[in-house]
């Protein structure tokens, strides 16, 4: 009997192991899917490979046009990153009209030594700009790379 | 009068439980047959019972078989374990979420790195701020005509 536990319990760690990546678990995955195929929008994947000087093992972006109503509009997309923002231990808003204009947020840990970030922001076009990063660099590094940039 | 004798002995060792299976096959027999002599013929409903039953069962269907299903459960979690990982796999294939660098414009997968650096490049500038903007952000705009 003890022989099969052990068995299913290793069989559901390799099974999470497999399936699991950090950003599964997030609804921000949600949106991710629901848009990345869209006409208007634009997703980036960028592995370890090509991130390694920044510190980055994973950044993922998604720039979409979310509609002002409707089941998967802005207001869904808010709604995610506000479930989101939940597990998140550092967190920068700004709002605008009491809606969310930019958002920075630093979720926990999931994995000893990578750092997760989300970060957010809808421009005058209503065009929504989503990010993804996973790596070892903090929450300084990030926010000097975004201070730099313009 | 031999045969009386034999039967008598036979039954007395059937009501002591010491009969052998053939003997009591012998006791069957006989008094199911014709001649039961008649002071014996009270043991007849006995036997003929007891033979009636035995060919009953002998013709009776055999019970089904019963497949316990405890030799399934570990194909079966196996079977599930493979199936999920199936899907799985085919659900990331399908969503491209999997491991590598791309972009993805339009619907349309595009594998080139440059391409997908310089998107993921402009996506981080969108999200980026200005010092004109965190000042934006933090001074009230009254405050701002004071400063002006």
């Amino acid at each position: 009997m003890k022989k099969r536990k052990k068995y299913i319990i290793m069989l559901l760690t390799l099974f999470f192991a497999i399936n699991l990546s950090a950003q599964e678990g997030l609804r921000i995955a949600d949106v991710f899917r629901q848009y990345e195929k869209k006409h208007g929008t634009t997703m980036v994947q960028l592995s370890s490979e090509v991130l390694g000087s920044y510190n980055m093992t994973l950044y993922k972006s998604l720039s979409f046009q979310p509609s002002s109503t409707g089941k998967l509009g802005i207001d869904w997309v808010t709604e995610c990153i506000e479930l989101d923002k939940k597990k998140a231990k550092k967190i920068k808003e700004t709002l605008l009209d009491g809606e969310l204009h930019s958002g920075y947020y630093q979720l926990s840990q999931v994995q000893k030594g990578i750092n997760r970030f989300i970060l957010f922001k809808v421009n005058e076009k209503k065009k929504a700009t989503l990010i993804y990063i996973e790596g070892s660099l903090d929450s300084a590094e990030l926010v000097s790379m975004l201070f730099n940039k313009k | 009068m031999t045969k009386k004798k034999d039967i008598e002995i036979l039954l007395e060792k059937y009501f002591e439980g010491t009969t052998s299976g053939q003997e009591e096959q012998i006791l069957r027999t006989y008094f199911t047959g014709s001649e039961v002599s008649e002071d014996l013929a009270v043991y007849r409903p006995i036997f003929s019972y007891l033979d009636a039953e035995i060919k009953n069962c002998s013709t009776a269907k055999p019970h089904p078989r019963y497949i316990s299903l405890k030799r399934f459960t570990w194909p079966a979690v196996a079977a599930i374990f493979l199936l999920m990982l199936g899907f799985t796999a085919y659900y990331r294939f399908n969503n491209t979420t999997g491991d590598g660098s791309y972009v993805i414009i339009n619907g349309e997968k595009f594998s080139d790195v440059r391409l997908a650096q310089q998107q993921a490049q402009k996506a981080f500038e969108d999200v980026s701020f200005s010092k004109d903007e965190i000042t934006d952000n933090l001074i009230p705009e009254d405050m701002k005509e004071g400063l002006e």
